[in-house]
């Protein structure tokens, strides 16, 4: 999903930069307001959480490994907004610090992994959590935030070969249209799906009871 | 107010350079960068620095464009000049990246908002002592079952102590710091 500089046109990430801007600063004020002083401690050791979350590594048959993203599971212990800009925390420090994702596909990794996917994995969690058992509505939830999270993104990079094109109809940017993009990230990503799906009931399933304590 | 003028300049450098469509100028561009990277003086080896980003963004950046490169050849059409320039454009922006981050103090120059300063730093800072922590607790797992096959129930277990262990430390630094902060007379200025 790190996807590299130079694949998005500014006209993208310039915009997805305000859109991110306005609601970072959005959820800052409204978790500041609800903790007072305690807003930067706390806000730090959740993104540092959220950084562990997104280390964890699960290994899988064949000698390799894989890891979840954590985003659902903070977003249903914590709530969407925090769980945001935990995420945007990281995915920026990622960006700078440890050279993981590029600064201009920043805006665009935030929106769609930290913003969407929270949003997702909250609200599906507790729409299905009526109707199935909380396991299942847990494993539902992390695998829909990966999932859709993956196709805004798909779709972000397939609109380029449509947009930005030269004059002999080359792109400049991403060149690969929906109809390549789109399956090529969602395929291999229903597997990350189903391991942020399976974290995301060890996590929530092991917390919960810890954080009503506070 | 030097790290703010260089954070500027590097944003307005990595618009202009993402904007660039012509081979050319793009190439021009580079060889501009690399003779700056050349006379700077850095804080980093710089040959093992342009052998990590070439590997690094050569690796990323071809897995998207070679395929379409070589798909080129089948509907006969000639895609070089998008492979080069794609290319060269991730590179130089990978390369910018580079040179600005290792010129400029992040901390200072977002110091616009003492808030997200703070927040930076207690980040940064925390994840790299967790980081070493959480190696520690992978290294541990990895030799409990080098020789074996991973049981469902051994990794539940493994999952659980990391998370139950990292929520645990996140709680009391975030308790530490808020009593650390508020003894250093760290105070709210609603920026």
């Amino acid at each position: 999903m790190h996807i590299p500089d130079g694949f998005v046109a500014p006209e993208v990430y310039i915009p997805s930069y305000a859109v991110e801007v306005l609601l970072i600063s959005y959820s800052f004020n409204k978790f500041k307001k609800s903790l007072k002083e305690k807003a930067i401690p706390y806000l730090a050791s959740l993104s540092v959480f959220s950084f562990i979350l997104m280390s964890v590594m699960i290994p899988i048959p064949g000698g390799t490994s894989i890891h979840g993203m954590g985003v659902a599971s903070i977003s249903i212990l914590f709530g969407p907004w925090v769980s945001f800009i935990t995420i945007s925390i990281v995915l920026f420090l990622q960006a700078v610090l440890l050279g993981e994702g590029g600064i201009t596909t920043f805006p665009i990794n935030a929106l769609s992994l930290g913003f969407l996917g929270s949003m997702i994995a909250y609200y599906s969690y507790n729409f299905f959590i009526k109707f199935v058992q909380e396991k299942i509505s847990l494993f539902i939830s992390g695998f829909l935030s990966t999932i859709l999270s993956v196709l805004l993104i798909a779709i972000v990079l397939g609109i380029h070969p449509i947009l930005f094109i030269d004059s002999s109809g080359k792109p400049i940017y991403f060149p690969y249209g929906f109809s390549v993009v789109i399956p090529a990230m969602i395929i291999p990503h229903i597997i990350v799906g189903i391991i942020e799906g399976i974290l995301t009931n060890l996590i929530v399933l092991n917390l919960k009871n810890k954080i009503n304590e506070r | 107010m030097k790290d703010k003028i260089l954070l500027l300049i590097y944003l307005i450098l990595i618009i202009f350079i993402s904007s660039l469509r012509s081979l050319d100028i793009l190439f021009i561009s580079l060889m501009v960068l690399f003779l700056v990277y050349s006379i700077l003086p850095l804080k980093i080896n710089k040959i093992k620095s342009v052998k990590k980003i070439f590997f690094t963004v050569g690796f990323f950046s071809s897995i998207i464009t070679f395929p379409y490169f070589i798909a080129g050849f089948f509907v006969g059409e000639n895609r070089w000049d998008y492979f080069f320039a794609i290319n060269l454009r991730t590179f130089e922006l990978a390369f910018l990246t580079m040179i600005f981050l290792s010129k400029i103090n992040l901390f200072k120059a977002l110091d616009f908002s003492k808030n997200l300063t703070m927040l930076l730093v207690l980040v940064s800072g925390f994840v790299v002592i967790y980081s070493k922590t959480l190696k520690d607790f992978q290294d541990a797992f990895n030799s409990r079952t080098i020789e074996k096959k991973v049981q469902i129930q051994e990794l539940r277990n493994y999952i659980k102590r990391v998370v139950i262990f990292f929520f645990e430390k996140s709680k009391e630094t975030a308790q530490e710091t808020y009593l650390a902060m508020k003894s250093r007379g760290f105070y709210y200025d609603n920026t």
